[in-house]
């Protein structure tokens, strides 16, 4: 009996084709039981694995041009700030499947990792988790709900992962069918923006995707070697890459 | 001095006794399950004795866990017999076709990802590694809910020193390591959480 | 033998000493920590095994084809059959428990009763005429209103247009055919040239263009910019309400170019680029574009006769990739807004958005699964999200219900006393449609004249956000309001 070989999931969005509906932050929310904002939630007190940024290049009239950000988090890989600041081990660098993962049963609450990270992508759980009555009932079971005090982050939809494996699993395979395991934001993308896979398949769109010329990382300077790539036709697009967000919102 | 060292030992044994043999008693509450069901009965009269006659593995990998009230209604839909489960299965259950409030012995917490297609088909781990004897059963044994965190006594085991634990005694993640980094396995927090 | 206060200090000494050599502070403080991790109060997913079932999203006429994760009985989780869905139906299956759900029945803003809301009905029927307001013509149900005017005296059946639709009377009015039979082909359109209209925002139902392009071009004129603006292979600059304008200066310039025959607008060629503010080098680039881009087809947000009239001088009505003709549309019926102006009575269908209703209705009987609009009259509870059965107009196909209503629903089919008839699959083609522009359209345009804010608030969907969308709104996503986060 094998298991199966190490992967290095990653993806990459086009960010040409984000037309910034919104459907992977929806579908990402029902995905992994994120709660209903509550009353006194901020945008930077809500919770949101994926979000939509939309900047401008700080034109007016006919010379304003826009793009939308899908932000997530990267899965950085090299010296993953989260996982090496965490003093409580809840964060780690998977070795599977090169997903950086959060165990939020094991958080202490100390945002440590909350400031290290430099893409904003986690979020602490302010409040306890609360549904209208009876909306519990649409939970996702693939996905355990988290409680106040706790920092959660984009998982890559491992939930979904296990699925996968379950299925492979019931059919003697080890091997996962690559088209079994998309997360929900991948999934629910109509114009496709966003393409999901393992970065060490040769043969994977993700992989030749990444190594597109009209490719980049955000931040790629501080050197973390994110998993997340964005592609972008557009020079401009590509020069907020290294931009800090103050900056790009100052335009 | 003697006489010190006598209150001294009688502390320790005091102590002693109410940590092996009190804590357990107080820590634990013996809850009944909503009715008697016969693992052995059913398996005789199915003419099968295999668990996934019941206890089904979908081809998606989807275990269904416990039978479904209608899966019960199929040959329960009057009582089989005079006995007071018999009773209670038909005119709680099947009757108001509510599912059975079943106390199961391995429970795990939400944040607990198990699969059995992959411990039972690619593993080829038997049921009884983990589940022991049950469905060979008579009786359903006392199911024991430990007061503080509300789950099974099974996931720590009979034995509260966890001492010479048998094969299928203990369902901590202690337990699933040890044997992950037996075989050679990943322990990587995401393929047993969720 | 006394014990001193020596013994009891020793007792407990030894007790301290021995208390690390049993389980009783390991175990307790394992337990203590599963117990932290397991508060009682967090809300747990249903148990029971998953499994996918098909089933039709009835939130607008799109009818997009659902995979529905079903658990314990409840729906836990949504994905597209053929392709994505929007971003309210991904979160569409929470909607059934939204704190504005209606299970009673309420009148003017007070609890009633079923029983009140049938006599009254039965009143008002009795006493004139009463309108059947049908929201998404071509359902099982829609036969059933039909049936119930037709057997009433002084009932009245109407339906709602889509703004789609809307947009699409001036052809109807130029090809002569009824307008419910017209539609866009843009699984075939090469180039579209949109004049403001929202098409990557929803249009046209929720993910058809976002599917489609960007294999197809889009060229946005507008005056503001969107997000099909933005997303755009390009975009024109114009003139707020200079649509109609942009339009006449186009079809004179296709005329100049020898790229079309026929009539010509009145206005010329320089006075309706300079409305509309565009350079008149660019409106004859536009033009070129369009006619070598063929098939191209230009959309407008609004009914405007000046592009239905574009459109016939650049071939592509009647055209493949351009506005087409098809059989086995559901039969011409009444616009809500040609209903006459005095009604004793509405009953509007739950897919009526909440913001329509007759101008001349006195009393109306709103079906919806949710409480909202002016709460005016009668509100019924309808079944919401996947609890009744749901037809898809297009194809006749029907998807049972999935989950069960909550007690106190009606269907407005149960209502009316009727019974829902079998589904019947539609024979739907295209057929050929010819069209010829005798003259340039005499109507005045649409522009200028503050119609754009009445159209947006048609555009309202019929539907509460869920819950999960409110991260959506929250991230200032939506048109307007600027779009930059609160620092």
């Amino acid at each position: 009996m094998k298991t199966q070989k190490p992967r290095r999931y990653g993806m990459v969005i086009d960010l040409d084709r984000c037309t910034g509906c919104g459907a992977c932050m929806t579908a990402c929310a029902a995905e992994n039981n994120v709660a209903p904002g509550h009353a006194k939630a901020t945008p930077r007190t809500g919770l949101t694995p994926m979000l939509v940024q939309r900047v401008s290049n700080g034109g007016a009239g006919a010379d304003r041009r826009e793009v939308f950000i899908p932000v997530t988090c990267m899965h950085c890989e090299h010296e993953t700030p989260c996982v090496t600041v965490c003093p409580q081990q809840a964060v780690e660098l998977d070795k599977a499947t090169g997903i950086v993962n959060q165990m939020p049963q094991r958080c202490l609450g100390c945002r440590y990792c909350m400031t290290a990270c430099a893409y904003h992508a986690r979020y602490f759980n302010w409040w306890d988790p609360e549904w209208p009555v009876g909306m519990e009932r649409t939970l996702n079971p693939g996905v355990a709900v988290r409680m106040r005090g706790v920092v959660e982050k984009c998982n890559f939809c491992h939930g979904r992962l296990h699925e996968a494996e379950d299925k492979a699993a019931a059919a003697g395979k080890a091997e996962i069918d690559p088209a079994d395991y998309r997360p929900a934001c991948v999934e629910a993308c109509a114009t496709q923006a966003i393409v999901f896979g393992d970065l060490n398949d040769p043969a994977s769109d993700v992989r030749k995707a990444s190594r597109h010329e009209d490719s980049f990382r955000l931040l790629a300077r501080l050197g973390t070697e994110p998993k997340v790539y964005y592609r972008s036709k557009q020079e401009w697009v590509r020069g907020l890459a290294e931009r800090g967000q103050q900056e790009v919102r100052r335009g | 001095m003697i006489r010190g060292l006598c209150f001294f030992l009688i502390g320790v044994a005091a102590i002693q006794v109410a940590g092996w043999v009190g804590l357990p008693k107080a820590l634990y509450v013996t809850k009944a399950q909503p009715f008697e069901y016969r693992h052995k009965t059913h398996a005789e009269k199915s003419g099968s004795a295999e668990c996934d006659g019941c206890h089904t593995l979908g081809a998606d990998g989807v275990f269904a866990g416990l039978p479904k009230t209608e899966s019960c209604a199929a040959c329960h839909t009057e009582p089989q017999g005079k006995s007071a489960a018999e009773a209670t299965l038909v005119s709680s259950y099947v009757k108001t076709e509510k599912e059975t409030p079943w106390l199961v012995y391995a429970r795990q917490p939400a944040n607990v990802r198990f699969s059995h297609a992959i411990h039972t088909k690619r593993a080829k781990l038997a049921c009884e590694r983990c589940h022991g004897k049950h469905g060979e059963s008579d009786t359903l044994r006392p199911y024991q809910e430990n007061r503080i965190s509300g789950y099974s006594r099974d996931i720590w085991g009979r034995s509260i020193s966890r001492w010479k634990r048998v094969a299928n005694e203990g369902m901590k993640m202690d337990d699933c390591e040890g044997c992950h980094k037996q075989q050679g396995f990943d322990t990587g927090c995401l393929s047993c959480h969720r | 033998m006394k014990p001193t206060r020596r013994d009891v200090l020793a007792l407990g000494g030894g007790a301290v000493a021995s208390v690390f050599f049993t389980p009783i502070p390991w175990k307790l403080l394992d337990d203590a920590s599963i117990w932290t991790q397991n508060w009682s109060w967090i809300p747990q997913p249903v148990k029971g095994p998953v499994e996918w079932k098909e089933s039709a999203c009835a939130l607008c006429p799109a009818s997009c084809g659902l995979r529905v994760k079903m658990a314990g009985g409840y729906a836990v989780g949504l994905s597209g059959k053929d392709g994505a869905l929007c971003a309210l139906g991904y979160g569409a299956h929470q909607m059934n428990w939204h704190p504005q759900r209606l299970t009673v029945v309420r009148h003017n803003g007070q609890p009633s009763t079923w029983a009140a809301a049938e006599a009254a009905f039965q009143k008002a029927c009795a006493e004139g005429p009463v309108a059947i307001v049908d929201g998404r013509p071509g359902r099982g149900a829609s036969q059933v209103y039909r049936q119930f005017a037709e057997k009433t005296p002084g009932a009245l059946y109407a339906v709602i247009r889509t703004p789609e639709e809307e947009a699409l009377r001036p052809v109807a009015a130029i090809a002569g055919v009824p307008v419910e039979r017209l539609g866009y082909d843009l699984e075939n359109t090469k180039l579209v040239l949109s004049l403001s209209a929202p098409l990557l925002e929803g249009w046209g139902g929720p993910q058809r263009v976002q599917r489609l392009w960007p294999a197809m071009q889009i060229i946005q004129a507008e005056a503001e910019l969107s997000r099909t603006g933005t997303c755009a292979a390009r975009r024109v600059q114009i003139k707020p309400g200079s649509e109609a304008m942009l339009a006449m200066a186009l079809a004179h310039a296709l005329l100049d170019e020898k790229l079309a025959t026929g009539p010509r607008p009145a206005m010329s060629l320089a006075e309706a680029a300079a409305l509309a503010g565009v350079e008149l080098d660019e409106v004859k680039g536009l033009a070129r574009t369009l006619a070598a881009q063929r098939p191209s087809v230009v959309i407008s947000a609004r009914p405007e006769p000046a592009v239905a009239a574009l459109n016939v001088l650049l071939g592509a009505v009647g055209a493949e990739g351009g506005i087409v003709a098809r059989n086995g549309a559901p039969a011409p019926a009444k616009s809500m807004d040609e209903l006459p102006g005095t009604l004793r009575a509405a009953l509007l269908d739950s897919t009526v958005p909440w913001d329509r209703r007759p101008a001349g209705a006195q009393e109306v009987f709103r079906f919806a699964a949710w409480r909202g609009g002016d709460e005016q009259g009668w509100m019924l509870p309808a079944p919401g999200f996947l609890e009744e059965a749901t037809d898809n107009p297009a194809t006749g196909a029907r998807a049972e219900a999935l989950l069960k209503p909550p007690a106190g629903v009606k269907t407005t089919v149960a209502f009316l006393g009727g019974e829902l008839p079998a589904a019947q699959p539609v024979e739907s083609a295209i057929v050929p449609l010819t069209c010829k522009l005798a003259a340039w359209p005499s109507a005045a345009p649409n522009g200028q004249d503050g119609r754009t804010a009445a159209w947006t608030a048609a555009w309202t969907p019929a539907v509460l956000a869920p819950l999960a969308t409110k991260l959506h709104q929250e991230s200032k996503l939506m048109p307007a309001g600027g779009g930059r986060r609160q620092a």
